[in-house]
């Protein structure tokens, strides 16, 4: 498998982030979780996850299993930022389907879709906690609430201007 | 040991307190009906179809997955359970293909029975149905996941009983499926192609690729001569699916069927067997004199030998060079029997009947082919020549018996038990000890490395050296014989593995249910066919000495070098 490892810095992290959790298949999705999260597309490539499947002793298959089960967790490259857009309860009664609707105006793509520019990706998002500032969204660890059109705006310029 | 005494449909009955309400039930000749459970395996409860009605606690509960506890009233047959057990049903089935006529398993499969016994004939049930593409990249096994009714029985052969972890169960919810890692196509996985999950599919989710087509198109075509060649394990399973008790032997009726369906010769691959324990014996021997790598492994099974290439590549030098009994035969009837008959060799055309999926791939390999033409041309199933004498309107159950062609249809009572776990092994130290001490040996029969324990040892006094030997079946025992290879701690000179539990009469081409009560069945045949052979040392064999004196010369000769080894290399680093 060694020829597969084109980024040796990436690698390194991932031995890293191994070592830390233990070479255990128990701890698959801790290390599936902080190696996506090295990534500067929050995902976590084919060749990554033979990397990884070697390296704790388990199958391919199982760690695609683990990968696919959790929304979460992606085999596919999104944007630089990943907007998460909550769909549960409360944000449904705050009517989150309006946030939807303007954030996809403002980045111009759908859900389940990423900015030709490789920004942003907009996706759903079970409960975060943020219901007391409904309907909310997520961006990486940042949490945002009671937006209008105006700070939806900001915020994502914001981000654009990093 | 503690029993509960429980009721079932209001009948009274005592059984051990760890029995589940299927079992007992089952006691009182009431079948629940079931579709994720199998008697081999581990409780799965994921198909909900076996949902009964317990009483004294008014819930409905899993009958292969609940435990009897004393006392208890369990109702399997009244009104609610029946429309609790078809509601279940009907949401299986809204999201299967309804293609039953053109269905592989249609007459052998689960799901259809089940629909005959609820009497299923218009649901209201809106249909559901998957679109995949149906994966047939490998030639061996088909996999169409529109069919799958994720019962996860595949996935624990895969992953716990072979080890091999190609199927795994992938996404969540309603848009669960099984697959291999990534959605791959099984042509560019580390499949070693044993047929176990095609097996022990209920349905049509994954099954043999059926080549009968290929064989029929043989027969009748003029310019061909069609040799057959049958495996040992395939005339004790054969019988199962034409009105035969399971397991029993049908050697004389399957002949007589080959030479119905047209074969111009029917030759038995046993004759190959013993031509292998020939060359697998001097091989051991050469190898023991010279101080060779040992242990010696065998390499008669080709779901095995997919598996070192792929899980043991550094061990390969272990592995036996001698080619299968089934490529052995073919790289003698292209020669050897062309000559002797006086035929073209690009005119003789090989099929061999196999009870193993692995086969056809081992056949389809590039590098076979040492006589200047593929060894063997279509490998078919047992369950393929079922089909095909179906087909042809044979009444198998009736059929007179008949014998083998001569030249390469004699075979001894060593070779025949080739098709049960323990039988290479058998068969080679009965060999091996006459050809070393020069005595004869006088009990023939090696208890120790017969049976279904998944790891077999013995020890034998070979002109006063002790050689300890192993036997495992199942890649999962393997991989432990094989670990110990690797570690360097392996005390045995000579190791027998086998993918299959049970060995070839288990295998992935044999027909479905072959549960474990029937490869007992099947292995019980195999060894009295042994018992009343008139030779039973493979090294007596007089075609074989016949084969060695006018054409091959000695055993490891050049020629036989030839035509009669092979490799084996590394699988590719693409697979996963």
């Amino acid at each position: 498998m060694e020829k597969l490892i084109t980024d040796d810095a990436l690698y390194h992290k991932i031995d890293e982030i191994i070592a830390m959790h233990g070479a255990s298949k128990h701890n698959l999705l801790a290390i599936l979780l902080e190696v996506q999260e090295i990534n500067p597309n929050h995902y976590i490539s084919k060749d990554e996850v033979i990397y990884i499947s070697k390296k704790l002793d388990t199958h391919v298959s199982n760690v695609f299993n683990v990968m696919s089960f959790y929304s979460a967790l992606s085999d596919k490259p999104k944007g630089r930022y990943v907007i998460q857009i909550c769909n549960s309860t409360c944000c449904k009664v705050s009517k989150y389907e309006k946030l939807q609707e303007m954030i996809e105006k403002e980045l111009k793509i759908k859900v389940g879709e990423t900015t030709s520019d490789g920004m942003f990706s907009l996706e759903y998002s079970s409960c975060f906690g943020a219901c007391d500032i409904s309907p909310a969204i997520k961006i990486g660890h940042e949490v945002y609430g009671m937006l209008d059109q105006l700070k939806l705006k900001r915020i994502i310029e914001s981000y654009r201007g990093n | 040991m503690k029993t509960c005494t429980l009721s079932i449909n209001n009948k009274q009955i005592t059984v051990p307190e760890e029995t589940t309400i299927l079992e007992a039930a089952k006691k009182l000749n009431i079948n629940i009906p079931t579709l994720c459970y199998h008697p081999d395996q581990k409780v799965k409860a994921n198909c909900r179809i076996c949902l009964v009605h317990d009483k004294s606690s008014d819930k409905f509960v899993t009958a292969c997955s609940t435990k009897v506890t004393d006392g208890a009233e369990i109702l399997t047959n009244t009104q609610e359970v029946r429309d609790l057990q078809k509601g279940v049903l009907e949401l299986i089935i809204a999201n299967h293909p309804n293609d039953c006529l053109n269905c592989i398993r249609s007459g052998s499969c689960s799901l259809q029975d089940l629909c005959r016994r609820f009497n299923i004939n218009n649901s209201d049930m809106i249909n559901n149905i998957d679109t995949y593409v149906i994966d047939n990249t490998s030639g061996v096994l088909v996999r169409d996941r529109n069919k799958c009714i994720k019962c996860m029985r595949c996935v624990e052969v895969c992953q716990e009983t072979q080890m091999v972890g190609v199927l795994s169960p992938y996404n969540r919810s309603v848009n669960t499926n099984v697959g291999a890692g990534f959605n791959t196509n099984l042509d560019k996985t580390l499949c070693t192609f044993c047929g176990q999950c095609s097996s022990v599919c209920p349905v049509g989710a994954i099954y043999e690729n059926d080549e009968t087509e290929k064989a029929w198109e043989a027969i009748n075509d003029p310019n061909k001569h069609v040799v057959v060649q049958v495996a040992p394990a395939v005339r004790v399973a054969l019988g199962d699916e034409l009105g035969i008790s399971r397991g029993e032997e049908v050697t004389g009726k399957m002949i007589t069927a080959l030479r119905m369906l047209g074969f111009d010769k029917v030759f038995d691959t046993n004759f190959t067997a013993d031509l292998t324990i020939l060359e697998e014996g001097n091989e051991l021997l050469h190898r023991i004199k010279t101080g060779g790598t040992l242990p010696l492994i065998t390499s008669c099974s080709p779901g095995w030998i997919n598996y070192a290439e792929g899980f043991f590549p550094d061990l390969l030098e272990h592995v036996s060079t001698c080619k299968s009994p089934q490529q052995m035969f073919g790289a003698v009837a292209k020669t050897y029997y062309a000559k002797k008959m006086d035929i073209d060799p690009a005119k003789v055309f090989v099929i061999s009947i196999m009870p193993c999926t692995a086969k056809k791939f081992e056949a389809a390999r590039p590098d076979i082919n040492s006589s200047g033409f593929r060894d063997v041309d279509v490998v078919l199933t047992t369950r393929e020549l079922t089909r095909m004498i179906k087909s042809a309107g044979i009444d198998f159950a009736d059929l007179e018996d008949e014998e083998f062609d001569t030249l390469m249809g004699t075979s001894t009572g060593a070779a025949v038990i080739f098709g049960a776990t323990g039988g290479v092994m058998e068969a080679a130290l009965r060999t091996v000890y006459e050809k070393v001490t020069g005595e004869i040996l006088t009990d023939i029969d090696f208890h120790d490395v017969r049976g279904f324990d998944g790891i077999k040892e013995a020890t034998v006094d070979l002109a006063g050296t002790s050689v300890k030997v192993a036997v495992a079946h199942g890649l999962s025992n393997a991989y432990k014989l094989m670990e110990e290879v690797k570690k360097g701690n392996s005390e045995y000179a000579f190791i027998e593995i086998m993918a299959c539990t049970g060995g070839c009469l288990g295998g992935g081409g044999q027909p479905v249910r072959s549960t474990k009560l029937v490869k007992a069945r099947r292995m019980d045949s195999i060894y009295r066919i042994d018992r009343e052979m008139p030779i039973r040392k493979s090294h007596e064999n007089p075609e074989v000495i016949q084969l060695y004196e006018d054409f091959l010369g000695n055993p490891n000769s050049h020629l036989a070098h030839e035509l009669l080894h092979t490799h084996y290399k590394k699988r590719s680093d693409e697979l996963v």
